[in-house]
């Protein structure tokens, strides 16, 4: 293991190398299980995603789809084999360094509640800006930008989040999710809370703003997959992890 | 200064529950700081009202119960002195003045108090102040009185008022001393101690007065203080030493008074014994006040365990953006010392009004003067205490909430 790693560390240090290998994720004999769960284990073999990609992850409940989503963005951490996020072995940071990680350079979208409902939109957003310690806080062009591309007006931006209407809360989110301007955007079912007519409207909304990104757009719903280059099948991906 | 903003927010959209908790620490703090408050005015009071004795001589009874009884008209005398007793000690070599006092009537329900004139000079209260007069003088007649502040206050007399005593301390008395009114000659200035509800007359009219009483003539208003055969009873001496540092030796000779048993107590040594006797009172309550603040902040510990359940979407979302595990201990820390810093406010605040309120009303009804509360020192190590209760106890919710975030990933079940 120790010898596969440096292989790959050697390579990435190789610029020309890194170009055609640039995987915005790598995912390989992974194994995990909650420590209260030891029951349920995640595990996949391999799973690399390129940078730039828009890629649908199917994932049922009870597939591990949230499991592996707090796994990606180095929420949690203690498994075995590797994820690598833009390079970047999750393993070998350390907690506080994840977390740092997070900020910078992943966005997060979740299925509901993406917003801290006594904050105003305004607020919300900054509060993405916070724990990225290297952005430009005060870039007020781009949140300008990216309010114009999501039609987020200022009235809208000074409301309360808890007195918006979910797809009103679902653009903010996307707007706190981009603000960092990250290289890789993860949706956790974003739209199951829309009706299908502005489903399709956010998914065009958000692939269009998140152009320069990879995204990582988690459903159980397949009708979706066609908006995406690539489809993945979590239950599918799964398989045993030989130790 | 966005987490004080994430914060404030947080708290601010949970405002019924916070608002509750602060009420329910602002409370147990009020009974804190006014079980404290109010038990250093009782000592300042008693402390204040009687300065400049350096005696107080009885006929054989309990230190304290010449203490209470001669100073805060608390009990009554068991016996009575001998006023030959009192010319002996007066002309004794240590003692530079002696003032008589003989309680036992009352007018209205406020003590009445026989003494000589030089009880105005030479008893003193709080920092050795002297007795003021706010209007009028000393007694020049027999039948001549002195009222406190308070009475002429609540009695609206004024200076001429003609006064009818009645014999014993209750309000509604069926001997009233009708045959000889008095007349108001002095008002004494306010000294929020119990001279300001005591009335005072010549010693010898007390005697007069009994004289009357017990042997009753029509003509009663001729009987005068030429009838030297019946001496006056006396309740209690004030003495004053020539040199302080005999006070003892004084107290010690007294006690071995030949002609009849008597008492001769310190005032400062008596109350000591009073404190020492009230200190597990005053223990049992600031243990009760303790307890009360431990009931509220254990409160707020279960509203904010309960919040938990409510707020893991909250956290989730921090958690997402990359926040820290300990930023969200840190946030329930921060909002448990919020809360008692306010609810510590509140308390401080309420009581501040309250003593505003109480204050004119204890001094007109008790002779109790009650200071704004001043001791902001203590307040703050009461405050400081409650905050780091407060800590000790929010760690149960913070750190559940700082291991779920660390356990549960972005689901935060």
């Amino acid at each position: 293991m120790y010898l596969f790693l440096s292989v790959v560390e050697f390579h990435l240090s190789n610029g020309s190398y890194l170009y055609l290998m640039e995987l915005a994720i790598k995912v390989a004999d992974l194994a995990f299980s909650w420590p209260k769960n030891p029951q349920f284990c995640l595990s996949i073999v391999d799973w690399q995603v390129s940078c730039g990609q828009k890629v649908f992850l199917y994932g049922p409940s009870g597939s591990g789809k949230s499991t592996l989503l707090s796994l990606l963005s180095g929420v949690v951490a203690g498994y075995s084999g590797q994820i690598s996020i833009l390079q970047q072995e999750l393993k070998s940071l350390s907690a506080a360094k994840r977390d740092r990680f997070r900020a910078q350079h992943i966005g997060m979208i979740f299925q509901q509640f993406n917003l801290l409902p006594y904050l105003s939109g305004r607020q919300n957003i900054q509060l993405g800006q916070y724990f990225a310690p290297q952005t430009d806080k005060h870039n007020k062009e781009l949140l300008a930008q990216l309010c114009d591309k999501l039609q987020l007006s200022t009235s809208l931006l000074s409301q309360s989040a808890g007195s918006m209407s979910v797809g009103q809360q679902q653009r903010i989110a996307v707007a706190r999710a981009l603000i960092n301007q990250p290289q890789l955007i993860i949706a956790d079912e974003p739209t199951s809370a829309l009706d299908s007519e502005l489903r399709d409207q956010f998914i065009e909304l958000l692939l269009s703003t998140a152009s320069e990104s990879t995204v990582i757009f988690v459903s159980h719903d397949r009708s979706l997959a066609s908006h995406f280059d690539k489809q993945f099948d979590l239950t599918a991906l799964q398989g045993e992890v030989t130790p | 200064m966005m987490l004080v903003r994430l914060l404030w927010a947080s708290v601010f959209s949970r405002k019924t529950m916070a608002l509750l908790t602060c009420f329910s620490i602002a409370i147990s703090m009020l009974v804190l700081l006014s079980v404290a408050h109010i038990e250093s005015q009782v000592r300042e009071n008693f402390e204040r009202s009687v300065s400049g004795v350096d005696l107080i001589v009885g006929s054989r009874t309990s230190q304290l119960n010449l203490l209470l009884f001669s100073i805060f008209k608390i009990g009554y005398p068991s016996n009575n002195l001998q006023w030959q007793s009192y010319s002996t000690i007066k002309h004794n070599p240590m003692v530079e003045w002696a003032v008589p006092i003989s309680l036992g009537d009352s007018h209205q329900g406020y003590g009445v108090v026989g003494t000589t004139e030089d009880y105005f000079t030479h008893i003193k209260y709080a920092n050795k102040q002297t007795i003021k007069f706010a209007q009028g003088h000393s007694f020049q007649h027999d039948f001549d009185i002195v009222i406190g502040s308070a009475i002429a206050k609540d009695l609206l007399y004024e200076l001429g008022e003609q006064i009818v005593l009645s014999h014993g301390a209750g309000k509604v008395s069926f001997s009233q001393h009708k045959a000889h009114p008095f007349t108001v000659v002095g008002i004494l200035a306010a000294s929020g101690t119990p001279m300001d509800r005591a009335i005072y007359i010549p010693i010898q009219s007390v005697d007069i007065l009994h004289n009357v009483k017990t042997s009753f003539k029509p003509d009663g208003h001729d009987v005068h203080g030429g009838e030297t055969g019946n001496q006056p009873e006396l309740s209690a001496l004030l003495l004053g030493a020539k040199n302080k540092i005999a006070v003892l030796s004084l107290q010690r000779e007294l006690s071995q008074f030949k002609a009849e048993p008597l008492t001769a107590i310190l005032p400062a040594l008596a109350l000591r014994e009073l404190w020492q006797m009230l200190s597990a009172v005053e223990i049992s309550l600031r243990v009760i006040s303790i307890l009360v603040l431990c009931a509220a902040l254990i409160g707020m510990t279960t509203m904010l365990l309960a919040s938990m359940r409510e707020r893991q979407q909250e956290l989730a979302v921090l958690r997402a953006l990359g926040a820290r595990p300990w930023l969200i201990l840190l946030l329930v820390e921060a909002e448990a010392v919020l809360l008692t810093l306010v609810g510590g406010v509140m308390g401080y605040v309420m009581l501040c009004i309250g003593l505003m309120i109480l204050e004119p009303l204890l001094l007109g009804e008790y002779a109790f003067s009650l200071n704004a509360y001043s001791d902001v020192s203590s307040f703050m190590l009461y405050l400081a205490m409650a905050v780091l209760l407060a800590m000790t106890l929010a760690l149960v919710p913070a750190i559940s909430a700082y291991q779920k975030s660390l356990q549960s990933g972005l689901s935060f079940r």
